[in-house]
């Protein structure tokens, strides 16, 4: 049996509302972190990218991706981290995929937060673990309702994707592991704030006064 | 359909073995943890069984990297080994057995006897200076019919390093260039289900498992598209390979898997899966694997908390 036979997570990544409050969800996963760190006497490398995965308002979508090119020893050095961020996910479209590179241009930065990186039911890397991030953000509108992705077949680099915790007490983050060719459930889109279908009521009802005066008349 | 495959992958993993040629019961509870501790501790490396069926499984404890439990899963004694011991065996040798290790914080291989005598070091200064990189990350180790000691840098450049029995450097191949072209070579294993006996290497990076000779000439690939094999042992003919993206496989001397064991309905690949939510007979992150004496098998996890499973081989 190869391993495409095996099913996907179907039960936690789901839709979740955007973050309302980052400082707070800031404040709280530093202070799991810090609580975590002990129980870590010494962990594993980290051999996947994490995709940190943002449902915004009015169909918004940010998804940002991270390689250590210091601990993932399938990552050995800076470029092969860009490497691997080049073309870690396809997203669907229609009956295509797309790869992220065609989607629009990412942002780069380098930098060694962990935390921002994974939720905090993923335990750190060791207290000395060095770190060389990078992380490649996307963000874009997306046309459809629900989103899905897939690892593309023969990548080398499985994908660690969440989404943050709600602001629902306790609420834990939803996770899944992505192994090449494993492809997500569909996730919903967060809904325009404004349906389409109020733009045709705007002209009656600024008709409504002047239909109503002219009536008084 | 995904749900169809699911359901009858957890139906098949918790009554027993998938193929008609070899099948296994899951023994649930089978390890008791130390006195006064509910689950056996931070576990990020192997379990092995000696002669006499004592189960060797290793923790992150500092001076107690190695818990001996009985033939009936309770606890023994602890050995005061390092807590890093990411990949160790337990092997006769010359006139008596011994525990092997690679020491992945320590960046050295020891050699101790059972009650956990140091007998040996191959420390770091022992391993070629050029193929060192930015540090040694060894994580397993085993020993050849000839008692060669064949020692992988899993965690760093996939490396194969041989040492004579005495702890003395003799080769290096493997690492990540032409021809092998290693990625995150987990652990390896000498394989004596052969004559002569081949390395085993859990090419985790690249999904698949391989042969080579004792000299590291290819053979063949065992598997691709595998839930990232990372340990295996050998009874008979057969193969058991721990797989940390949640599945236990077992595999025949021709390369053919005959039977899968616990698999999770979701991949995973990490050790923050909490004891509530661990459910009988289904794995979280496999990543030590032994046989018994009687072709039973024990699986240990990546698991912050510390995790052994069993089953047991249906005759």
């Amino acid at each position: 049996m190869t391993r495409s036979g095996f099913p996907n997570d179907e039960n936690r990544m789901t839709n979740v509302p955007p973050l309302r409050d980052w400082r707070s969800f800031v404040i709280r996963l530093s202070a799991f972190v810090i609580l975590c760190c002990p129980l870590c006497a010494f962990g594993h490398a980290i051999e996947y990218l994490t995709a940190r995965l943002t449902l915004l308002p009015d169909r918004g979508v940010r998804l940002e991706m991270t390689a250590d090119h210091a601990s993932n020893p399938l990552i050995p050095d800076e470029a092969a981290a860009l490497a691997a961020l080049k073309n870690p996910l396809h997203l669907k479209n229609g009956a295509h995929w797309l790869p992220l590179s065609d989607l629009t241009v990412p942002k780069i930065e380098h930098h060694q937060d962990w935390s921002r990186c994974a939720p905090p039911n993923l335990p750190p890397p060791p207290p000395e673990a060095e770190h060389a991030l990078i992380t490649a953000t996307w963000e874009w509108r997306h046309p459809g309702d629900t989103l899905t992705f897939t690892v593309p077949k023969g990548n080398m680099h499985d994908v660690f994707l969440w989404q943050p915790p709600t602001e629902e007490v306790g609420a834990p983050p939803r996770w899944m592991v992505l192994l090449a060719g494993d492809v997500t459930r569909e996730i919903p889109v967060l809904p325009s704030r404004h349906p389409f279908w109020l733009l045709f009521l705007i002209p009656p009802a600024l008709l409504l006064p002047w239909l109503v005066r002219r009536r008084l008349r | 359909m995904t749900k169809s495959i699911l359901s009858l992958l957890s139906v098949v993993a918790l009554t027993g073995g998938a193929v008609a040629e070899v099948a296994y019961e899951f023994v649930p509870n089978f390890i008791t943890p130390p006195p006064g501790k509910e689950t056996i501790g931070n576990g990020h490396g192997e379990i092995a069984v000696d002669s006499s069926g004592k189960i060797y499984v290793s923790v992150q404890e500092a001076n107690a990297g190695v818990q001996v439990y009985g033939t009936d899963g309770k606890f023994i004694k602890a050995l005061p080994l390092p807590q890093s011991l990411h990949g160790f065996v337990v092997r006769k040798d010359g006139d008596g057995e011994f525990l092997f290790a690679a020491v992945l914080g320590e960046q050295k291989v020891i050699k101790c006897d059972l009650d956990g005598k140091v007998l040996m070091t191959i420390p770091t200064s022992e391993f070629p200076a050029d193929k060192i990189g930015k540090g040694l990350k060894l994580t397993n180790c085993d020993v050849a019919p000839n008692g060669d000691i064949y020692v992988v840098d899993g965690y760093g450049q996939s490396h194969i390093f041989v040492f004579s029995r005495e702890g003395k450097f003799k080769a290096v191949f493997g690492g990540p260039g032409e021809p092998l072209k290693l990625a995150n070579a987990h652990k390896i294993f000498i394989d004596r289900r052969f004559e002569p006996a081949r390395v085993m290497i859990c090419d985790r990076g690249h999904k698949r498992m391989l042969h080579t000779d004792l000299a590291g000439n290819f053979i063949g690939e065992i598997a691709t598209e595998m839930r990232n094999p990372s340990s295996a042992s050998f009874h008979g003919e057969l193969m058991c390979v721990a797989e940390i993206a949640g599945n236990v496989s077992v595999w025949d001397k021709n390369n053919k898997r005959v039977a899968d064991l616990g698999t999770a309905p979701k991949l995973t690949n990490t050790p923050g899966i909490e004891p509530k939510d661990w459910q009988q007979g289904v794995v979280t992150s496999p990543h030590g694997i032994t046989f018994d004496n009687e072709g039973n098998i024990l699986e240990t996890e990546w698991n912050k908390w510390g995790r052994v499973l069993r089953w047991n081989l249906k005759k």
